[in-house]
């Protein structure tokens, strides 16, 4: 045993809160939420030091680009936000005056009903129709706003599949037993984090059934959801998250809750990813 | 145009703040030899190393805002920022090798930055480092690297590595005690 090793055993001398700035600085980096003394500050920056006792490793270009891919793509997306925004606040600002226009139509139904609770039963059909022109105005800024969503989505979709880099894999028959008409392409950012997924052809799952999807790396399966598809539309997955190194993509048939891995029949299979812009 | 080159390290930030990504370069030029090293020795894999970094970076570009010069600097921020994306990507890979390893010094590899690289400072700082690490006794180095490399809780520490937990915490106390007296200077520097 060094000796050092058998002072280990002695109490340490430490200052006051020292003991707790260590503690702090290795847990967790800095302190949230309470004034930083100068004590905690310091092993902050001493922790902040310690890598540099490794050798710097040089970054592949590959790396480079990804980064600059995905702060680009950021940019999009923040621009593509700001755009929406705009047509929400012009949205929001039409919906302010059809809250007052809501709310004084209220008011008139309430003068209404007491004057009919007065007259009793002579107006109760106008009532009524009123009542129901109230909730499709509603139901129609219901759509309006579901529709300015959908368009983001698919705009930002848009921006992924037509951006410098992305690639494209083929999504075909997995088996003779597959739907004819069965087939999908997926198209990742360059990045290989964003990634688009159409596919059409597949027949409707039967109850308690559905689609899975499996990224492939390294001969693993990692999932990338479930879906069940409607008669005759096509279906449209997205998603910021992929896992590194895919160098196979597969949709098999599952329980609806989904599978750990894939136990079912595959329908759809893909290996090649080609660059096409 | 502003040269970025001369900005200083809050200056770039603010920059990145301000969604200027010519900063984030220079920011990525300047430290990403230190955080790739980081993360490699954290997670032992060059092509997750890789993601991590990504990951941190592209966390400091939608987050600069949110850096607090009193609590750290700028490089212990991107630090603790990287060591704590790859010790959560350790974490969920589950392949934590609860093992203890001897404690060895960096071998270097085929990615390794020739001499000279980044500038004269940084390879004195981690000359400095190195010297400080190389002295501790090693078992205080290796229960500090643990903590710091692996994440490890203090018990997870003595659980692995059989040594009584008031042991394993002393030891951890001393090396930081002992460091922190040692490189009082490169600390001031950063205040």
């Amino acid at each position: 045993m060094s000796e050092m090793d058998e002072m280990g055993d002695r109490d340490v001398e430490l200052e006051p809160g020292e003991e707790r700035a260590i503690w702090e600085a290795l847990e967790s980096g800095l302190a949230q939420g309470e004034p930083t003394d100068e004590l905690r500050r310091e092993y902050a920056e001493l922790v902040g030091l310690l890598p540099y006792a490794l050798e710097p490793q040089e970054p592949s270009e590959h790396l480079t680009a990804r980064l600059l891919a995905a702060v680009r793509q950021d940019q999009r997306e923040d621009h593509l936000h700001r755009s929406v925004r705009q047509l929400t606040l012009a949205h929001a600002s039409r919906r302010k005056w059809m809250m007052p226009l809501a709310a004084g139509l209220m008011l008139w139904m309430g003068g209404v009903s007491f004057w009919l609770y007065r007259q009793a039963g002579e107006q109760k059909s106008a009532i009524a129709q009123l009542t129901q022109q109230l909730s499709t105005a509603e139901a129609r800024t219901a759509r309006l706003v579901s529709m300015q969503e959908k368009y983001a989505w698919s705009r930002a979709n848009l921006a992924l599949v037509t951006a410098p880099g992305v690639g494209v894999c083929s999504l075909g028959r997995a088996s003779e037993d597959a739907p004819a008409a069965a087939r999908g392409a997926l198209y990742v950012a360059s990045d290989h984090q964003h990634w688009y997924m159409m596919v059409e052809g597949l027949e409707p799952s039967a109850e308690g059934y559905a689609y899975q999807l499996w990224f492939v790396s390294q001969g693993v399966p990692v999932s990338g959801g479930t879906f069940e598809p409607r008669p005759g539309a096509p279906v449209e997955l997205a998603s910021d998250k992929m896992p590194p190194d895919v160098d196979a993509v597969s949709i098999t048939l599952e329980p609806r809750e989904g599978a750990t891995r894939p136990t079912g029949p595959e329908i759809l299979f893909g290996d090649e990813m080609v660059q096409v812009l | 145009m502003t040269d970025r080159n001369s900005m200083d390290d809050k200056a770039l930030l603010a920059a990145i703040a301000g969604r200027d990504s010519e900063a984030l370069q220079e920011l990525h030029r300047r430290y990403s030899n230190m955080l790739l090293a980081l993360a490699q020795r954290v997670l032992g894999n060059r092509t997750d190393a890789e993601d991590v970094l990504q990951d941190a970076l592209l966390q400091v570009w939608k987050q600069a805002e949110r850096y607090d010069s009193k609590r750290s600097s700028v490089s212990t921020w991107l630090v603790l920022i990287t060591r704590s994306r790859a010790i959560d990507r350790l974490r969920s890979r589950r392949v934590v090798d609860k093992t203890v390893t001897a404690v060895s010094l960096e071998k270097p590899s085929a990615h390794t930055s020739p001499q000279g690289v980044g500038n004269v400072f940084n390879l004195e700082r981690r000359h400095r480092l190195q010297q400080e690490m190389s002295r501790l006794p090693s078992e205080q180095r290796q229960v500090l690297e643990l903590s710091f490399y692996q994440g490890w809780t203090q018990r997870e520490i003595a659980e692995s590595t059989s040594i009584p937990l008031g042991t394993v915490k002393t030891r951890t106390l001393l090396a930081m005690k002992k460091l922190r007296k040692a490189l009082q200077d490169e600390i001031r520097e950063l205040l």
